[in-house]
């Protein structure tokens, strides 16, 4: 059975909240969900709808969630994707259709990391070997073996030092970290 | 391509196989080769037949394995070869890919990824330069006195590592990988092509220097450091 794409909102705003529940219901049959950064939900989002206060206040959080996070702002962002509350229902229709088929197909989020496997990858950019990853996420050597077999097959990296260049451009962790 | 025995034509062996070319102008073998038979054009170039034939071999066929050659490959032939294909990464390849990388990188000014896949591979050069010069100063003069008989100081033979080239070849699969998978923001697609033409040229030879070191070099300096 094909699997439906999953949209989290975080918006404390309760009336926009409603009304991208509302619009992304017509034009997409995505579960849409309300969420925060402390209890995301079980599976990770397609697309996380945010508005700028929650974006900056968990800016670790979005950091490596760049490329499936929409922002509510009428600025523009190199990082993010926008949503401009101002732009006309038409428009904004238009804009959400377009966000959601740029979003990843179901096949491709199954080769998308787990979060075990970023904080995984974290570790191994940052240079730590396998027994202090399994000590800092109390895991056994083994499990961190298959982590970073997992991590290879999805990826189509080996070496360390790519895994941390991958790192730093999905922002896991910091170009000074690695 | 299948095994190449004395007679074949090398015009033959180099269309079936191009990136055989950098092998045979390291031995000084350049194109125009007319009809000529491997072994002729190796007997030209002062060059024995046997050594010549077993590098194509080695270099060109993943099934082939040169036990039956082996014996027939003398050390200084073999390690001459070995350190014109380091002088060659060394002053050819990677300068090219340096050039290739610099001018990617400036067409997208404000495209961070450019400036960190420029860093992998940085990193990668910057190991097989460490290899290189482990190579040219103390591995093969030890297996060249070794070779002749003369007394090496200290009381170990250094091993052949093997480990190091193909980390770097590894990190060098991941930056084509990261390339086509991952680029984003803005660069010029035609800078890009040839980047990934430079960097999958030196690691297909790495790849295949790496059968040679490992099937070739690494058994002969073995029994020599056993007699």
């Amino acid at each position: 059975m094909m699997k439906r794409q999953l949209i989290a909102i975080m918006c404390r705003d309760t009336l926009r909240s409603e009304g991208l529940r509302r619009l992304i219901g017509i034009i997409s049959d995505a579960d849409v969900v309300d969420a925060s950064a402390t209890t995301p939900p079980d599976t990770e989002p397609s697309l996380w709808i945010a508005d700028i206060e929650a974006v900056v206040e968990h800016s670790a959080f979005f950091a490596p969630r760049r490329k499936t996070t929409a922002i509510i702002t009428s600025a523009p962002s190199d990082s993010f994707l926008t949503i401009d509350p101002s732009m006309s229902a038409d428009r904004l229709l238009d804009h959400l259709q377009e966000i959601l088929s740029a979003l990843p197909s179901p096949a491709a989020e199954q080769s998308a990391l787990s979060q075990r496997e970023i904080d995984v990858l974290r570790l191994l950019a940052r240079g730590c070997i396998n027994k202090e990853i399994a000590d800092r996420l109390s895991i056994s050597i083994n499990t961190v073996l298959t982590h970073r077999k997992n991590i290879t097959a999805k990826l189509g990296i080996k070496s360390i030092s790519g895994l941390g260049i991958y790192a730093v451009m999905n922002g896991y962790v910091s170009e000074s970290d690695i | 391509m299948k095994t190449v025995s004395p007679d074949t034509p090398l015009s033959e062996v180099i269309l079936a196989d191009p990136s055989i070319i950098p092998v045979i102008n390291r031995l000084g073998i350049a194109l125009g080769t007319d009809d000529r038979s491997v072994a002729e054009v190796a007997t030209a170039h002062r060059l024995s037949p046997d050594f010549l034939i077993t590098i194509i071999n080695t270099f060109a066929s993943r099934d082939y394995f040169p036990a039956t050659a082996l014996s027939r490959v003398d050390m200084p032939t073999m390690l001459s070869y070995l350190e014109l294909t380091d002088r060659y990464y060394r002053h050819f390849q990677i300068p090219n890919i340096e050039r290739h990388f610099n001018a990617l990188v400036a067409s997208g000014p404000d495209n961070s990824s450019l400036t960190l896949l420029r860093r992998l591979f940085d990193k990668a050069k910057a190991d097989l330069i460490a290899l290189i010069d482990s190579d040219l100063k103390s591995l093969f003069p030890t297996l060249r006195a070794l070779a002749s008989g003369s007394a090496v100081t200290g009381d170990a033979v250094p091993a052949v590592d093997t480990a190091a080239s193909e980390t770097v070849e590894e990190m060098l699969a991941d930056l084509l990988s990261m390339i086509v998978r991952n680029i984003s923001g803005e660069y010029d697609p035609n800078l890009c092509y040839a980047t990934v033409v430079a960097v999958a040229g030196l690691r297909t030879d790495l790849s295949k220097n790496n059968r040679i070191r490992n099937l070739i070099l690494r058994p002969a300096a073995l029994e020599l450091a056993s007699k």
